[in-house]
């Protein structure tokens, strides 16, 4: 593919997709734990908010503040390097399992923001209706309102964990061997640049458009009542 | 049946109930009326705890239910024996019409599904609406919702049932199909607790008026009474207003 001179091997390009896939499995698994782990410890915390412990509350703000406020990459270096500096013993977690711990806590501050906006915007009164037919809180909860906010929470938890997959590509600073580290090693080593992150980032955008297709369509299907 | 014994309650300065005493005997219509903000809405969700009261008691045939000392199983007691109408309906959106009548029977009763389904299929055509079962309760109208709120409420079998302006949100057009379910529901001799501004039904149904203002009842009696009898002045204002 020389013939116009331009400094692009298409062949090499091409052939890149099938080595830096190969490490697709690394990205997705930080992504999907991260998410799931996420999801979990933001429950928690929507839970504790509802609770409305001053003190409790205060620390939960806080948390959610800081998480959302400070970059990704920070909290990772605050994480990976900081800690181990006061906590050695920190230094032997494996790197995967920080990239998890500390997306999953990013993530959380982001999710639990979503979930309380979620059920809150359930209109109470569906609550009054259930409770007024002798129905516990609990089984209002679980029948009536958390499903209802669970529709409304699939797109912008679709969202977080799309930025949490784009998120994992900054764990190769840690020295998180993932796709974008694939990419980033054989780009320096070739000085084929444009061929490695091109492909790098194609991958990122199929992962998008194939996960935003799946929501799409488990959006179609939930919004079947309404 | 249903006994209200000194009720009071107020939110931070206002009080809002002031002494309610109140009697329904069983199989009686008492329609609450009086002008906004009067505590109409207040009482009624009193007698179903949607609102804790702040001084009194509540008693609904043995459960007795005292102000200062409310218990989650009284609490769970009270509203399985009273069901409530909403304005605004309250459907469970993401559940069928047929599905939000079943809710009670199969969560607070335990009834088999088999059996729910059978007796929601019989409220829902008692309210008019054998075609509707499943639909849900965004393609219905105002009217429609209304009354799947109703079969529902009917479903679980109260001992009292509580209407809080239950056509207040209808299109006036609407308005006659649900009062047409209450007052078939009267005829069946329901104890029913109604809050309307539908005076010429409340004159049709009601065994007993309460007229209240200020979160206090100032006068009840019957309709003819409340209506064409009283000589008390805040009511025959309200009355000449309307």
């Amino acid at each position: 593919m020389n013939l116009l001179n331009i400094n692009f091997n298409l062949e090499y390009f091409l052939s890149r997709f099938s080595v830096i896939g190969k490490f697709l499995p690394v990205t997705l698994g930080i992504a999907i734990f991260s998410m799931l782990i996420g999801l979990l410890i933001a429950l928690v915390i929507a839970f504790l908010l509802d609770l409305k412990i001053t003190g409790l509350n205060k620390i939960l703000r806080t948390y959610i503040s800081f998480f959302r406020g400070t970059p990704l990459m920070v909290q990772l270096f605050i994480f990976y390097f900081g800690f181990p500096q006061v906590f050695p013993r920190l230094a032997q977690i494996p790197i995967y399992i920080v990239a998890v711990y500390v997306m999953s806590i990013n993530g959380s501050a982001y999710m639990s923001e979503t979930i309380r906006a979620s059920i809150n915007s359930v209109d109470k009164i569906q609550l009054e209706s259930a409770l007024s037919i002798g129905m516990t809180k609990y089984q209002a909860m679980k029948r009536i309102i958390l499903p209802q906010a669970a529709r409304i929470a699939i797109p912008p938890l679709g969202n977080t964990f799309i930025s949490l997959v784009q998120g994992t590509a900054i764990t190769f600073l840690l020295g998180v061997k993932e796709i974008m580290a694939v990419a980033k090693i054989s780009a320096s080593s070739t000085y084929k640049f444009l061929e490695n992150y091109l492909v790098v980032g194609i991958i990122y955008w199929i992962i998008t458009l194939v996960f935003t297709n799946l929501l799409n369509r488990l959006e179609t299907k939930m919004n079947k009542a309404y | 049946m249903l006994k209200v014994k000194g009720l009071y309650k107020s939110f931070g300065n206002l009080d809002v109930l002031k002494n309610i005493n109140l009697n329904v005997d069983k199989g009686k219509v008492v329609v609450i009326i009086g002008p906004s903000g009067s505590g109409k809405s207040t009482l009624l969700r009193s007698l179903n705890l949607l609102e804790q009261p702040d001084k009194g008691s509540i008693k609904i045939d043995d459960i007795k239910i005292d102000a200062s000392n409310i218990s989650k199983i009284d609490t769970l007691n009270l509203r399985k024996s009273t069901s409530m109408v909403f304005q605004h309906f309250g459907l469970f959106k993401n559940k069928t019409a047929l599905e939000n009548v079943m809710e009670g029977l199969l969560v607070v009763k335990k009834i088999k599904y088999s059996e729910a389904m059978k007796l929601g299929k019989y409220f829902m055509d008692k309210v008019g609406l054998p075609d509707k079962y499943d639909s849900y309760p965004s393609q219905l109208s105002g009217g429609q919702k209304q009354r799947v709120a109703i079969a529902r409420a009917m479903a679980i079998k109260p001992k009292v049932m509580l209407f809080d302006e239950p056509t207040s949100a209808l299109d006036p057009e609407l308005v006659n199909e649900v009062l047409k379910v209450m007052q078939n529901l009267a005829h069946e001799n329901m104890t029913m607790v109604i809050v309307t501004h539908e005076m010429k039904f409340a004159e049709k149904v009601a065994d007993e008026i309460i007229f209240m203002d200020k979160g206090e009842i100032i006068d009840k009696g019957s309709s003819d009474y409340i209506f064409y009898k009283s000589d008390n002045p805040r009511i025959n204002n309200f009355i000449k207003d309307l």
